[in-house]
């Protein structure tokens, strides 16, 4: 019966001990990543009004986008919607 | 239209451009664009641009004239013109398509920024018809404006 019970701690102790395992393993993964340089998007301002025009005036602004990580920002798309 | 810099450097600045086609909006808008980038804690950013566009001209009630009633019965309509920039604007030449139709009369009620064009039939018989007047302007963002009219004339019931 003891034989038995400590097999089954044995089992349950085991299980853990992948789980701890594989969140190290994560942990180690995500710091990785920040050293080898993730970006860092940032836009400080989202929302811009223009000043009122008349129809056919050209209307455009441009939004000022700071990478503050460590590595290359890469703007893959910018869709209009 | 969207012009955008691809990458940015670690610590540098990009810029991402809006621009709008201001002759195919009316009013007060709001555009939205979706921002899509490769930072994992931020995947994407919503920009927006806010405004108002103004016609160059205003027509009061519209660009489109009805003239509808009785024969021999002064059947008359109008439409106001407003200038809605600064500086003042002159109608050169007004003209139209339905001669044996109507006439009309330009009048300055604030010369140089309000008009009022007034158009009556003179139709010597029952008609319907539907033209054109055309206005000739000195303001080079709206050098044309052109007004619609449809005339509805009928003859009076006998009694």
């Amino acid at each position: 019966m003891e034989t038995i019970m400590r097999n089954r701690n044995i089992k349950r102790n085991g299980g853990e001990m992948f789980f701890v395992w594989i969140f190290l393993i994560f942990l180690g993964s995500t710091r990785f990543a920040a050293a080898a340089g993730a970006p860092l998007i940032r836009i400080d301002q989202t929302t811009y009004t223009l000043p009122r025009a008349f129809e056919g005036e050209k209307l455009s602004h441009t939004f000022t986008v700071f990478n503050q990580g460590t590595g290359t920002l890469h703007i893959k798309e910018v869709r209009p919607s | 239209m969207v012009r955008y810099d691809r990458t940015i450097p670690p610590g540098g600045k990009g810029g991402i451009t809006l621009e709008i086609d201001s002759s195919r909006v009316r009013g007060r808008f709001e555009k939205k664009a979706i921002v899509w980038s490769d930072d994992t804690s931020q995947v994407s950013v919503a920009l927006y641009l806010k405004g108002e566009v103004r016609p160059n001209v205003t027509l009061t009630p519209g660009g489109y004239l009805s003239l509808w009633g009785t024969m021999g019965k002064a059947v008359t309509a109008h439409v106001d013109i407003t200038n809605n920039h600064k500086k003042p604007m002159r109608i050169i030449r007004v003209w139209h398509d339905m001669a044996s139709h109507v006439k009309w009369k330009l009048t300055p009620t604030r010369p140089g920024y309000a008009y009022r064009l007034t158009v009556t039939d003179h139709s010597r018989s029952p008609a319907q018809y539907i033209g054109h007047f055309w206005l000739e302007t000195d303001l080079p963002q709206e050098p044309k404006l052109t007004i619609i009219v449809s005339g509805s004339i009928h003859e009076e019931a006998e009694k």
